[in-house]
């Protein structure tokens, strides 16, 4: 059985500590439990800036870490760790809202919900809310680059691995859509 | 791109304009008993979905395996695909109606397999004319998601395939690679595209990339065998080990280009609460040259893994005629983490220094001493080496030591120390950061050697 330690804050590991890390876990409960403590957080938030309530947030963030634990074993230290479990994640995801797609297209649902909804709540100021209002409106792909990049913190080179694209290509593309997006706010 | 670099200033707006609520603690801890208490899956490929029905399957299977003329029939309900491994040969529901192939500037990429359950698909395929990559390569290859390949469903839909590769090997010009996707394919659809950025390894602009192949799927016609039957099971003379509670039971062998893959049951009755897991100590055959070649596992593998059925590959391949498998030892796995002690080595020990520590543990009902700590460096790394003893000059063990308890600035990196079976070995790990003045050190998992040999004389199929 596996066991994992108490919850505590972590230092933050590195990109290759983590990937060391999550080869440490196939056969290190311990290792795993500071995967675990590591991640849950952004995945959580990530999940839950793509869909519309914290039950289904939590659901889904049960399902991934469930996956990463099967699928450890075989996890090869190829590429980021992180990329490997967001992309696992985005999976999860993908698979909650084709099931649901018999109610709203896809676009349909995603127009409505995640980054949205999952700000209910949050106090925020006039020029934030102009911002969020901003993003919201940017296509389906430009959104998931701000959520990778900014609700789940990962770096240019693990949102590439997630994305399968080059890291040149999504900084580049990261960079004018920000820049965009600021010149709207002026 | 400089210019467009956005400002810290305008990243944090953005931040906080996105930013939805952390989880709230309750389910993380939640979510993290429930982990804790899963035990981890070892073998994807042939846990099959849904679990009850896996669990039902192979309670009849071990149940009826036991009864005369019964074992040889459960053995025919595996077959191997080369690039996925073992299947159930009823189990798909579709798979691909021909392979797919497509050549670019000499290079060949097919699909060679593609099998459709209810909850997941699976995919093979292989890379001919691909030129070696250079041994020192100063440019960027392919590599993580991008060599994942993806499928296209016709509305546009992407499945991305698991970052957890099935299996596949390395060729002199190529590579054969097995995937699965963690979702089935919907029922009314039965065209759908390939995609790969750039083939494994494979140096960025060295050859053809952004790879697209379109592929039909059909329900798989009524008597279709998927997959290659194992061989030889029929034939295959098992000589047992009394006394040792371990059940050799072959399933049979498949002819692949590299060798022979052979599955196997590998079963300890071992009642003890401790006990994870056996597996083989080392394996290898005698061909009928009387040339010996080792088998060695071809799966990855832990000792917290549940294996039903074992793959183990010939490093060469055998010459045709009888052959015999022979089992040498085993080696009997035990969770040790109720077993631990905490070791105060103080601030500012050099390294090489040495405790005396001079306590026993039973784990799996057999006797570890701990003997001694040494200080130790490992690549920049300080930490510390157990000495441990077997409780009997005649046992063999190996042990997996592992601190679980520090605290989070005291990052624990891998484990050091013997990996082979003997009467006393060394294990343990070293830090990043610093060395605790104080920790508590934890059996992670002990094994034992068992003695023992299992033999199966074996006829290879002719060649055809």
């Amino acid at each position: 059985m596996l066991e994992v330690s108490e919850l505590k804050a972590q230092p933050g590991f590195s990109s290759e500590q983590l990937s060391h890390l999550a080869v440490d876990a196939k056969s290190d409960p311990a290792a795993f439990g500071r995967l675990y403590n590591q991640m849950v957080q952004p995945v959580y938030r990530y999940i839950r800036s793509r869909v519309s309530s914290p039950h289904e947030a939590e659901d889904l963030t049960s399902q991934t870490f469930i996956a990463v634990l099967e699928g450890l074993h075989a996890y090869r230290e190829r590429g980021y760790f992180s990329a490997w479990l967001f992309r696992i994640a985005r999976s999860k995801v993908m698979d909650h809202y084709r099931r649901s797609r018999v109610e709203l297209p896809l676009e349909a649902v995603e127009d409505h919900v995640g980054l949205d909804d999952a700000l209910n709540g949050v106090v925020r100021s006039d020029q934030l809310e102009r911002l969020a209002r901003l993003i919201r409106a940017r296509s389906e792909d430009e959104r998931e680059l701000i959520r990778l990049r900014y609700v789940a913190d990962l770096s240019y080179a693990e949102i590439a691995q997630v994305l399968g694209k080059r890291e040149g290509a999504v900084k580049k593309t990261m960079y004018r859509l920000l820049a965009s997006i600021k010149s709207q706010m002026e | 791109m400089s210019d467009l670099q956005p400002s810290v200033e305008f990243e944090d707006q953005v931040r906080q304009a996105v930013r939805p609520p952390d989880a709230d603690p309750e389910f993380v801890r939640r979510l993290r008993a429930e982990l804790a208490s899963r035990p981890a899956r070892s073998h994807p490929r042939f846990a099959l979905r849904p679990a009850w029905a896996f669990i039902a399957i192979m309670a009849v299977v071990i149940a009826a395996a036991s009864l005369p003329g019964v074992a040889q029939a459960v053995r025919q309900w595996f077959a191997f695909v080369p690039g996925i491994g073992l299947v159930q040969p009823n189990a798909p529901a579709r798979m691909l109606d021909v392979p797919a192939a497509v050549t670019r500037d000499g290079i060949t990429l097919t699909v060679e397999h593609l099998l459709v359950y209810a909850d997941r698909t699976e995919l093979a395929y292989r890379v001919e004319g691909l030129a070696p990559a250079p041994a020192v390569s100063g440019g960027e290859v392919c590599s993580g998601a991008e060599m994942y390949p993806r499928l296209r469903l016709p509305d546009g839909s992407v499945l991305a395939a698991d970052p957890m590769g099935l299996g596949g090997a390395r060729k002199v010009s190529g590579y054969t690679a097995g995937h699965s996707f963690s979702s089935g394919i919907p029922a009314g659809v039965s065209r759908l595209t390939f995609e790969l950025t750039c083939l494994q390894d494979a140096p960025r602009g060295a050859a053809p990339e952004e790879w697209s192949l379109e592929l039909r799927l059909v329900a798989i016609p009524e008597g279709t065998q998927v997959g290659q039957p194992l061989t030889g099971a029929e034939t295959a003379a098992v000589e047992q080990q009394a006394g040792t509670g371990i059940n050799f039971d072959f399933l049979g062998g498949a002819r692949q280009e590299d060798g022979y893959h052979f599955f196997f049951r590998f079963s300890a009755q071992d009642s003890h609460p401790d006990f994870l897991a056996a597996r083989p100590r080392s394996m290898y055959l005698l061909d009928s040259s009387g040339a010996r070649i080792e088998l060695i596992n071809a799966r990855p593998w832990s000792p917290f893994d549940r294996v039903d059925v074992w793959e183990y590959r010939a490093v060469l391949p055998p010459a045709s005629g009888e052959m015999t498998l022979v089992v040498d030892g085993a080696e009997l796995f035990y969770l040790g983490q109720h077993a631990s002690f905490v070791f105060a080595p103080g601030a500012g020990a050099p390294v090489g220094q040495t405790w005396e520590i001079g306590q026993r543990f039973n784990i799996g009902g057999r006797d570890f001493l701990v003997e001694r700590a040494e200080k130790i460096a490992l690549e920049g790394r300080e930490g510390f080496q157990f000495t441990v003893a077997a409780g009997s000059a005649q046992e063999e063990i190996s042990v997996d030591l592992i601190d679980m308890h520090s605290a989070p600035e005291y990052s624990v990196w891998s484990t050091t120390g013997d990996s082979g079976l003997a009467q006393r070995v060394t294990a343990g790990f070293v830090y990043e950061g610093g060395v605790p003045e104080t920790l508590t050190v934890t059996f992670n998992t002990v094994s034992v050697a068992a003695d023992g040999t299992w033999r199966l004389r074996w006829s290879a199929p002719e060649t055809p």
